[in-house]
């Protein structure tokens, strides 16, 4: 690898190294990562024309658009220099992150397979003998990051915002997290603890935080992605938020665990009405509709000047009070939710809205239910309703 | 017809590769005229492959703003057959309803997904612009609202063949209009009434299956229609259309009388004015609902609603519906410049409240 380049990218405060890799080396680098790293995009199956060509063109040494990986390391302190920049990276690869340029790294895996399979030494050992240019972003600012793969992907095929702040945050899944322990689908454990959650539903939540929308993002294109990231540039973009609002998740997560513990649902309420949303606490509020809706009703509340951060959030959250005892409360709020299952066009996202309307009740100072989880959940379904039907 | 989806120059192009890919759990959309185009449609219920598709048939229906939870089983009333589930469309890009974990159901989700992706029907679909990598789903084809009624013909005995147009009254009761050609987003009305437990298909009258007349009505003009007064002869039509039939049957009856009594002037001076009496529109409106039907039709909420136009319009009540709804009809058809303008809403009313009895009508006519 030669740095032939080294530039501080001054709207995302990390710095960009452009380099030159043989293929050979390009392949060491990232092989691994596109086998661990599960939040690598699978191949995109589409034209089988279109790659075709592709992989004769890099077979010719034809000069392939630079790619651009970032390392999403946490503990980087120190920026390396020209010197020790392969030194570096080798030391910190598994932390690589392909930002664009990953369907041309299949492409050129296929070719490297392709030549292999032929028994074609000579053309093999000229293959890896070509030089590739990557960019490589090296920077604790994961939002930034984001920024930038967004804007990478212009005109490209399009990935989900979803997907790029999964693969951000994906060092978050491997590591405890204080006490938290966010889990993959992957990893084939299911999130019972207090402090598990899954990794998908965070991210979801924390999607529906920048969204201010509690509603799944199934596809987003370029602008809309823009605009959710100017909003996010009116946060403090050194701080990462990412872990604020797991963290006052949590804390939610265990005060409702001090005020109504492993408490389940009566079972009258199966013959009366059908299976509840959640037998208990956890249930009900672990499910992926209740985090987007915590998500999404922060980031209104702090739009509305309500709440300054989840600094606000986490200090509220002491103050919770059920309202009723606890099995009323358990009953009541899969009532309303049975109502919603029962009555709305996509049950789905009408939970989640619900989720929504009784966060931003919870934790609004201005409102008659405010810390009343009880008095919440009939605020909340009235909202609901009056807005839908 | 399969479905269709625009490149560029607004060229259409068939998607007629369809292939279910078990390691992503979605179907593969592809096109033999254009190779470049593949993408994929993912399917998040468990897949049930343990019938084929060839054993199911799907009707698409319309019900407007069904709720995801609105899925039934189907039973043919008249010989208590079941014959498969009807849902909304919804019901199979979600695992948040009561039934996606349903056994019974699976097959029937799996099988209408695939059938929907190979689209071989002759009604309204959408076609969207081919985005490379773009992740589709049928929403981009089919409306929000569709229905499917996915029956398990396999399971039908020899001597029952399924006849959709027959049981259509029965779906426009509830508010499932069977799509056409046009956008079913068109449609303009609905029906709160809701299904309770399971879905009794119930046909209509074997005496007016063969009047094309009423799928004409009942698919492409009445569900489209805004403008209410249009809509309230609409469903005249279907009174007139049956008192018509009870006109043509009577004088038959009374013609086959006058030739056995040919000798007897008192019985044939009986029959005369039997045939006098029968030309009166609100008699033979009358021996609709006394002879001509095989069950009584309910009309509670309809015929306070038509008491309350007709005191607002100085007209005569009745007890009766061949009183209220034919007092009404008269003041519409004959004084509407004169309506009271407070009584647009009871109107509205009228109209909304009378399709299900229209469809009682259709299904229970009897000709005796």
């Amino acid at each position: 690898m030669e740095v032939l380049s080294l530039l501080k990218d001054m709207r995302i405060n990390s710095t960009n190294y452009l380099i030159e890799i043989s293929i050979k080396d390009y392949l060491l680098l990232v092989r691994d990562i596109m086998k661990e790293n599960e939040f690598q995009r699978k191949r995109v199956k589409s034209s089988q024309t279109i790659y075709s060509l592709l992989k004769e063109d890099i077979l010719k040494n034809c000069v392939v658009p630079p790619v651009v990986l970032a390392l999403t390391a946490m503990d980087v302190h120190e920026l390396p220099t020209k010197e020790t920049f392969n030194a570096f990276i080798d030391r910190n690869k598994r932390h690589l992150l392909i930002l664009d340029g990953l369907q041309r790294t299949y492409s050129i895996i296929d070719v490297e397979s392709e030549l292999i399979s032929k028994g074609d030494d000579g053309s093999l050992t000229e293959f890896y003998s070509h030089k590739l240019r990557a960019e490589i972003y090296i920077g604790i600012n994961r939002i930034g990051i984001l920024y930038r793969m967004l804007t990478l992907n212009t005109g490209q095929t399009p990935m989900s915002l979803r997907q790029q702040i999964e693969m951000l945050y994906s060092d978050y899944s491997k590591v405890p997290f204080g006490a938290i322990e966010l889990l993959k689908e992957v990893d084939g454990r299911f999130a019972v603890g207090l402090n598990q959650f899954n990794f998908r539903d965070i991210v979801e939540g924390f999607n529906s935080y920048l969204e201010r929308n509690e509603l799944p993002i199934e596809r987003s294109d370029l602008l809309e992605n823009i605009k959710s990231l100017e909003k996010l540039s009116q946060e403090n973009a050194a701080k990462d938020i990412f872990k604020d609002y797991l963290e006052t998740w949590h804390s939610f997560i265990m005060k409702m665990n001090d005020i109504i513990g492993e408490i389940e649902i009566a079972e009258e309420f199966n013959s009366e009405y059908g299976v509840p949303f959640g037998k208990n606490i956890f249930q009900v509020f672990k499910k992926q509709q209740s985090v987007s809706g915590f998500g999404a009703a922060v980031g209104k509340l702090k739009d509305f000047g309500i709440v300054t951060g989840f600094d606000d959030i986490k200090t509220s959250i002491e103050g919770i009070q059920l309202g009723v005892s606890g099995p009323d409360f358990i009953w009541n709020i899969n009532k309303s939710l049975d109502w919603i299952k029962n009555n709305s066009k996509k049950i789905g996202n009408a939970q989640r809205m619900f989720f929504q309307y009784f966060f931003r009740e919870l934790f609004n100072p201005q409102s008659e239910s405010y810390l009343n989880a009880n008095a919440t959940v009939n605020t909340a379904f009235h909202k609901y309703v009056s807005q839908n039907f | 017809m399969p479905l269709n989806i625009y490149i560029e120059n607004d060229t259409c192009v068939a998607l007629d590769i369809i292939e279910y890919d078990v390691s992503t759990s979605s179907f593969s959309l592809g096109a033999k005229t254009n190779e470049e185009i593949v993408f994929q449609i993912p399917y998040i219920l468990q897949m049930d492959s343990s019938h084929p598709d060839e054993e199911f048939e799907i009707y698409l229906l319309y019900k407007k703003d069904i709720a995801e939870n609105d899925i039934y089983h189907v039973y043919e009333n008249k010989i208590g057959l079941r014959l498969g589930w009807i849902f909304p469309l919804q019901a199979l890009l979600s695992k948040e309803h009561s039934f996606s974990n349903n056994e019974h159901f699976l097959p029937f989700a799996s099988a209408s997904f695939s059938l929907l992706c190979k689209n071989k029907y002759d009604s309204y679909i959408k076609q969207p612009k081919y985005n490379p990598g773009t992740q589709y789903n049928l929403l981009d084809f089919y409306s929000e609202d569709t229905v499917v009624m996915c029956l398990w013909t396999k399971g039908f005995p020899a001597s029952y063949t399924f006849d959709i147009y027959r049981y259509i009254p029965c779906c426009f009761k509830y508010g499932y209009y069977l799509q056409t050609k046009r956008n079913p987003g068109d449609i303009q009305i609905s029906e709160d009434a809701k299904l309770s437990d399971r879905f009794n298909l119930v046909p209509m009258s074997d005496d007016l299956d063969k009047d094309k007349y009423i799928q004409t009505l009942l698919l492409e003009l009445l569900p489209y229609e805004s403008n209410v007064l249009i809509g309230f002869f609409h469903i005249y039509q279907v009174v007139e259309l049956l008192m018509e039939n009870i006109f043509v049957n009577e004088h038959k009856k009374a013609a086959a009388k006058l030739l056995a009594e040919q000798t007897n002037p008192y019985v044939i001076k009986d029959i005369i004015e039997e045939i006098q009496s029968s030309l009166s529109e609100r008699n033979r409106l009358k021996r609709l609902l006394s002879h001509y039907l095989t069950t009584k039709i309910v009309d509670g909420s309809l015929k306070a609603t038509c008491n309350v136009f007709l005191a607002k319009n100085s007209a005569k009540e009745g007890n009766f519906f061949y009183d209220y709804f034919y007092n009404v009809r008269n003041r519409v058809f004959h004084s509407y410049r004169d309506l009271s303008a407070g009584s647009a809403d009871d109107f509205d009313n009228i109209v909304k409240l009378s399709r299900p009895v229209m469809s009682d009508l259709l299904i229970n006519f009897k000709c005796v």
